[in-house]
């Protein structure tokens, strides 16, 4: 017996004899910046994170925030920029943002919390701008590596940059890696435009300089896109000359129209030389962020339109266009084909104006892959036919309708079936500077331009006001208003959009 | 931990299960609602095995601690992957779900800071519970069955298809013309409506399908419990088996429970002893997708019940091809064919623990040494067939979910104790312990396995998506505490603990706990000793600090594999991102919650009245959890030590003894508690609700009141929100008269219910005994979820009504009380809620209405020592104001609306004998 409680006792000191002992955390399932990211490999996937935000998910997790993705389907670009416009019909049937958006009116952004706008991107900004950081300090990396893969870090963070910019105005942003992790992360000063606008732009610009025409993998970011989003970047601050240069930068790359509207929106004919970056989308995928990017417009503009193959019908038609719009083109048009004016609803009544049909279906993007659930049609962000429009444009600008702005625009419209601009179009800058903004509405619809478009040309309030939305109040420079918490957290430095 | 002696000082509460009704009950936490005052117990979901919260004076879920090891409270359910994507894991289970409630001696819950002692990180409260053990003598045969009959409370009410035809018609006539800006919702004349259907059709229609018939169902329980104790002077033993079948109120829900419980005791020599205690448990549950919803996507991934509800009675069951019919709008499945999706839940659970008692000097020093391990596992078989439509496919979809969880306890102690003559008592315990975590678990998704194979050949399908997971800590304490009575009359306490956290770093990994408590037994005191009237009257005080780890936060900098794939080319090419998920927190430690308790334990009148009262307060500082950080910070939220909060309240626990005679005998036992948890500081970077004060209950809605409806011709005030200034719509109150909707009209209202009470009563008559229990609460406010289904809105997106559709405003309906069609909410882009939806979550509950009879036997006495027979109604009745739904059950607003697995009337028939 005696030994026994020898060695119980024995056992009992070895187990309770020292508190420092054995009692490291374990970190399962995760790496430790001691350890990671060291190799080649690892930076290459480090860097792969900015692609994060430009997925096509129902949302991503943000650590443990949920957060919209900027081409995604809600808080998406087209709700954002295409739906507060004149070609987009109001949508009231589910409330909240869908009325605020398609309405125009964007008040509801004051109270939304976190994760429920884009605000919380400049997070992200700070991210990217880390990981640029991290792979300039990278000692293991080859210089190639490295400057293509900062050259995809710094598309990414101009992108978003970009888009901040025509959501909120010039946002604080921390661009210099030495600040990250610093107190520069409680200071929500806005920056001057300017400063702004010209780090975007050299981020773009430096994308541009190191990401090659081609990218290894179809869907990562490239040279083009890069040249694209600079120029639209130039564009909207109506920096004419830098925005024509960008547009002629792209012209040389060899780029071109494809000669039918509709297949540049069709799975099987969805890679082509006019379509210089596009979101490429997987079939298979289900909205979860395991699997790919998916193509779900059908679900939110057919309703009880049972499409092509959607045999299961759409959720509502969320996004439709006003007959306003429909009615502006040309009826020969061959982009207004993919606008459905009258269809056989899934009970079988035909469902049209006539009979109280809100809006025309936009099924811009065909369900024709015979998916189950949502689609593979990949979604283009950067096409040919926009730069040479916007190109057009800025050419304008600076020297009038010149005949090769005229020859742009009218190549764009040939494309679709109709001639070239009737004389009264091109007779003075400014009816041609508004034939270009009536053309771009009927090329680019529901891929996100519109708002942009008409505010850079002046014309946003009175298009709204021309189908029946109320525009926000006019000191607001057309911009959302900023989450109340932003401005609490800013302490006094982070100013509200004006108006709001 | 051993018990504390009764003449040591925690503020307790004592619930002896001999006398709840067990019949009904898999768990040990259905024995406890409203039967110990400052625990509140609430049903959250009223599925088979759901969740049932605990919470000791406000706090959270309390340490919970069986014959002295500590066991999660927490249920352990495996998800379902993503194949619904989140939307309809349709499970919330309540833990303890390893124990037997039959093999329960005793439950204590210690409410103040003296529970300390018994584990690392009880600032939550401890739960401790004693399991049965045989004693020295006889050996005892128990047998405990019964039978129930169990039968859902009022349910939502559906309208029939006449019903539903009249009110779609009246909604849908309000929407065309406000869409159309006809009076009265704008300018233009009323012209041009159609009604859906013609009132030929409406009254052809008749009742239609009663959907819910086919969900809902009347359930049973059956529950059986064998025991079998006694012992030697060397050897003491407890076996009991447990048999537990009840089938659920909703169609395909029900649980099958299979358990066996050994608590052995063997004196190896005259010094030491050796226990061990096993139980075993293993559950199969029928999950039936109503237990819990939180989904966000609406009625596309609704639950049969949901779908039950959401479908028109207008609609059949079947079409006229025989198929399950669905609606026009093609989203939500048939609710028919829902129930066959298969959700199956297997729980095993091994609760086990050896320790060994050592005399090393009689009646001075003794040690003891034990290990304890929990370790539960529960495996989810979840399968969408083909021929249901779910989440807008017709797709047989599956997942098989693996969940194992692991909670140890090794423990070594001495304690000493010795009497000095007459005038001091010492006790004291000195040790340490080493307290490990870990879980870990998996899931493999897939689809179009064919129907006959399921999950049983996911590998047969295609899109597979698997995902796991893998987490360890562990705390270690040393800890001590020595008490002194003296003179039988003045008790000092102290106490210390040194904790340690495994998740943080080395400077801060420990903290040192202490505490002090004081007693004064009064009626030991010579000028009461002789006052007959005075049983017991104790007064005593205690404050210390413990430390809360409510939250498993890791102080360490982490990059994870982000759960985002990177996809290009056409989903071919997939990439897995790492990010760096955490940063280094070398300064976060463990919180510190100041526990304060003044409390009187008193019998007075010959033990006619006996109870407690106590009051408390707790301070939460340096309070763990996820903060926001910085606002251009590369990551969101972080673990922060930060806040003070307070709770603070009162409570009383009263056994009286009401009458007592040879044949007739009454008791009763009422208890009452209140309490309050407020903020004092706030986390830093915190967002505010608009109209939030700094000091405001830490559960509180904010919302603007309303008064009433506007009336056609009324003019809307200029500061009724500009969505809201139609016929129909609540007219907003403006609190402060400015004219002007803000912050500053937004009024709080407090969740958590102001107080809560027991009260039960028992009486015996010769071998007749009836008791009735009640429990309640008062003072809190929720949203009501449920009242969804009677947004008009509802009815006009698909759904079927119900009969509350009555009280909408229309205009053919003007004395209608709920908002019309014209109103959306959600579209008016308020800062803060609306109060059309805030209830008040009062209620009373009658839980049990027990007759008994206890046989004596006269000639076979040999053979039965024991006979009782029973009768209980558990959960009799409820009486409440809460309009639609159950005010306990836990509800979410999700889109759509909810369905919660509706509470149920259990009418129990049992026998117990002893032989």
């Amino acid at each position: 017996m005696k030994k026994i409680i020898f060695v119980l006792l024995t056992f009992a000191t070895i187990v309770f004899s020292s508190c420092k002992k054995n009692f490291e955390p374990k970190l399962l399932g995760s790496l430790s910046p001691a350890n990671f990211p060291k190799t080649e490999a690892d930076f290459e996937s480090y860097t792969l994170e900015v692609y994060k935000p430009f997925q096509a998910h129902w949302q991503y997790l943000n650590g443990t925030q949920a957060e919209y993705e900027i081409h995604g389907y809600e808080f998406n670009t087209v709700q954002m920029f295409d739906a507060p416009t004149d070609i987009m019909e109001k949508f009231l049937d589910w409330g909240g943002f869908f009325t605020g958006f398609s309405t125009a009116n964007f008040d509801f952004l004051k109270s939304w919390g976190r994760g429920k706008n884009h605000f919380e991107q400049i997070r992200f900004i700070t991210r990217i701008t880390k990981i640029i950081g991290d792979l300039d300090n990278a000692a293991t990396i080859s210089s190639a590596n490295k400057a293509l893969w900062t050259g995809e870090a710094k598309m990414a963070r101009g992108w978003l940059m970009y888009y901040l910019l025509h959501m909120y105005g010039p946002l604080p942003v921390i661009l210099d890696p030495a600040k990250v992790g610093t107190e520069a992360e409680y200071d929500l000063t806005r920056p001057a435009r300017d400063a702004y606008v010209t780090a975007a732009a050299a981020d773009l610009r430096f994308a541009a300089d190191n990401l090659p025409k081609n990218a290894s993998v179809y869907g990562r970011f490239n040279k083009g896109l890069a040249l694209t989003v600079l120029m639209r970047l130039y564009l909207n601050e109506k920096n004419w000359a830098k925005a024509e240069d960008a547009g002629r930068e792209i012209v040389a790359l060899g780029y071109s129209l494809q000669p039918n509207y509709r297949n540049l929106f069709s799975v099987s004919t969805e890679r082509n030389n006019e379509n210089i970056y596009g979101l490429s989308c997987d079939a298979k995928a289900d909205g979860g962020d395991a699997n790919g990017n998916m193509n779900a417009y059908t679900y939110y503009t057919l309703g009880d339109c049972p499409g092509i193959t959607q045999k299961s019908g759409g959720w509502a038609q969320v996004y439709t266009a006003t007959w306003k719009f429909y009615d502006s083109f040309d009826p020969s048009d061959k982009r207004r084909e993919l606008l459905v004016a009258s269809y056989v609803n899934t009970s079988g009544q035909v469902k049209s104006r006539a009979n109280g049909l809100k809006g025309a279906l936009m099924l811009k993007y065909p369900d024709d892959d015979a998916s189950p659930a949502y689609h593979g049609n990949d979604i283009p962000l950067a096409r040919y036919a926009d730069v040479i429009l916007m190109l057009a444009e800025a050419i304008n600008q600076t020297s009038g309708p010149t005949a090769e702005a005229q020859k742009l625009i009218n190549d764009v419209r040939n494309r679709a079936g109709i001639g070239d601009l009737p004389a009264v179009d091109v007779a003075t800058k400014q009816a041609f500077d508004n034939a270009i903004l009536r053309e771009r509405g009927w090329e680019l619809y529901l891929e996100g331009q519109r708002k942009m478009d008409l505010v850079r040309h002046g014309k946003w309030q009175e298009a709204l006001i021309s189908v029946g939305k109320t525009p926000p109040p006019a000191a607001s420079n057309f911009l959302f208003p900023l989450p109340q918490y932003a401005l609490d957290q800013g302490k006094g430095k982070l100013t509200q959009t004006p108006g709001y | 931990m051993e018990l504390l002696q009764e003449k040591t000082l925690p503020s307790i509460a004592k619930v002896d299960p001999k006398n709840v009704p067990q019949a009904a009950n898999n768990s040990v936490a259905q024995l406890l609602f409203g039967r110990a005052a400052g625990l509140r117990v609430v049903q959250q979901s009223a599925e088979p095995g759901g969740d049932i919260n605990l919470a000791i004076r406000g706090r959270g879920n309390p340490l919970i601690v069986v014959d002295g090891i500590t066991m999660p409270y927490e249920g352990l359910e495996p998800g379902i992957g993503n194949i619904t994507r989140g939307e309809l894991n349709g499970v919330r289970r309540g833990g303890f779900a390893g124990l037997n409630p039959d093999d329960i001696e005793s439950i204590e819950v210690l409410k103040d800071a003296s529970a300390s002692i018994y584990g690392v990180a009880a600032a939550n409260g401890v739960i401790l519970i004693t399991t049965k053990k045989g004693v020295a003598g006889k050996s005892n045969i128990t047998y405990d069955g019964s039978r129930s009959v169990v039968k859902n409370m009022a349910y939502f009410e559906p309208l029939n298809a006449s019903q539903y035809m009249k009110y779609y018609n009246e909604f849908k006539k309000d929407q065309y013309l406000k869409s159309n800006n006809m009076a009265p919702f704008g300018p233009n004349a009323a012209s041009g409506f159609v009604a859906s259907y013609t009132d030929a059709q409406i009254q052809g229609a008749g009742a239609g399908t009663r959907w819910l018939d086919y969900i809902l169902r009347d359930g049973s329980i059956d529950n059986h419990t064998v025991a079998v104790n006694g012992g030697t002077d060397q050897v003491t033993y407890y076996f009991s088996g447990n048999y537990f079948n009840q089938v659920g109120t909703v169609n395909k829900s029900g649980l099958q429970k299979y358990s066996g419980k050994m608590n052995l005791s063997v004196k190896l020599s005259k010094f030491l002893t050796l226990s061990t205690n096993i139980n075993a448990t293993r559950s199969n549950y029928q999950n039936s997708t109503a237990g819990w919803q939180q989904g966000g996507a609406g009625g596309q991934d609704y639950g049969a019940l949901q779908a039950a509800l959401n479908y028109p009675a207008s609609i059949p069951v079947y079409d006229a091809t025989g198929k399950y019919s669905l609606t026009t709008l093609n989203t939500t499945g048939n609710p028919v064919s829902l129930l066959n999706i298969v959700d199956k839940t297997f729980y095993n659970s091994l609760f086990a623990n050896i320790s060994l008692d050592i005399t090393i000097i009689p009646k001075l020093l003794s040690g003891k040494i034990l290990y304890g391990n929990n370790t539960d596992q529960a495996s989810r078989n979840f399968f969408i067939p083909s021929t249901t439509y779910f989440d807008q496919q017709f797709r047989t979809r599956g997942a098989l979910t693996q969940s194992y969880r692991q909670y140890q306890t090794s423990e070594a102690y001495l304690t000493l104790k010795k009497s000095f003559s007459n005038f001091v008592n010492i006790d004291a315990v000195a040790g340490v312990g080493q307290y490990p975590r870990d879980s870990y678990g998996f899931t493999e998704e897939a689809k179009d396995m064919k129907d006959a194979i399921g999950t049983t050949a996911l590998s047969s399908g295609k899109e597979f998506n698997v995902s796991s997971y893998n987490t360890y800590d562990k705390k270690r304490s040393y800890f001590s505490r020595a008490s002194f009575d003296f003179l039988d009359r003045y008790v000092v306490s102290a106490s210390y603990r040194y904790d340690g956290y495994s998740n943080f770093f080395p400077q801060n990994k420990y903290a040192g706990f202490p505490g002090v408590s004081i007693a004064w037994k009064a009626s030991n005191e010579s000028f009461l000793k002789n006052i007959r009237s005075i049983g017991l009257l104790k007064l005593r005080a205690s404050i210390g600090v413990v430390g809360n780890l409510d939250l498993a936060a890791l102080a360490y900098a982490t990059f994870i594999p982000d759960p985002s794939v990177i996809s290009f080319n056409d989903g071919s090419t997939n990439y897995t991102a790492y990010y760096q998920n955490a940063l280094n927190h070398e300064s976060l430690q463990w919180p510190k919650t100041i526990m304060k308790n003044l409390g009187l334990d008193f019998s007075l009148i010959k033990d006619k009245i006996s109870g407690s009262l106590d009051w408390f307060k707790d301070d939460l500082t340096r309070i763990l959890a996820y903060g926001n950080t910085g606002p251009l910070s590369f990551i969101s939220t972080e673990p922060v030590n930060g806040a003070h909060q307070v709770r603070q309240g009162w409570e009383i626990g009263l056994n009286t003894n009401n009458y007592r005679s040879s044949t007739f005998e009454w008791n009763s036992i009422i208890n009452i508690s209140h309490s309050k948890w407020t903020w004092k500081e706030r986390f830093p970077n915190t967002d505010l609700p608009q109209g939030a004060q700094i000091a405001d209950p830490v559960n509180a809605i904010y919302a603007f009141q309303t008064n009433g409806l506007l009336q056609i011709g009324q003019t809307a005030s200029t500061y009724q929100p500009g969505g809201a200034k139609q016929p129909g719509s609540p007219i907003f109150a403006d609190i402060n008269g400015d004219k002007k909707l803000d912050a500053s009209d937004v009024v709080r209202y407090a969740v958590d219910p102001k107080a809560s009470l027991g009260f039960g009563n028992t009486l015996r008559y010769k071998n007749v005994d009836v008791s009735v229990f009640f429990y309640a609460q008062y003072g809190g406010y929720g949203y009501n979820y449920n009242r969804q289904w009677s947004d008009p809105a509802n009815v006009l997106a698909g759904s079927g009504g119900v009969v509350e559709e009555a009280y909408v405003w229309t205009t053919s309906n003007p004395s209608g009380n709920l908002p019309g069609i014209a109103y959306n909410e959600s579209a008016l882009g308020l800062i803060a809620g609306v109060d059309t939806r805030l209830e008040k979550t009062d209620f009373v509950r009658c839980r049990n209405i027990t007759l008994g009879y206890t046989l004596n036997f006269g000639t076979i006495a040999k053979y039965v020592k024991n006979l009782r027979l029973y009768a209980d109604v558990q959960n009799a009745f409820i009486i409440t104001n809460y309009k639609i739904g159950d005010p306990e059950l836990l509800t979410r607003g999700v889109k759509g609306a909810p369905a919660p697995y509706p509470m149920a009337r259990t009418f129990s028939f049992g026998l117990k004998a002893s032989f």
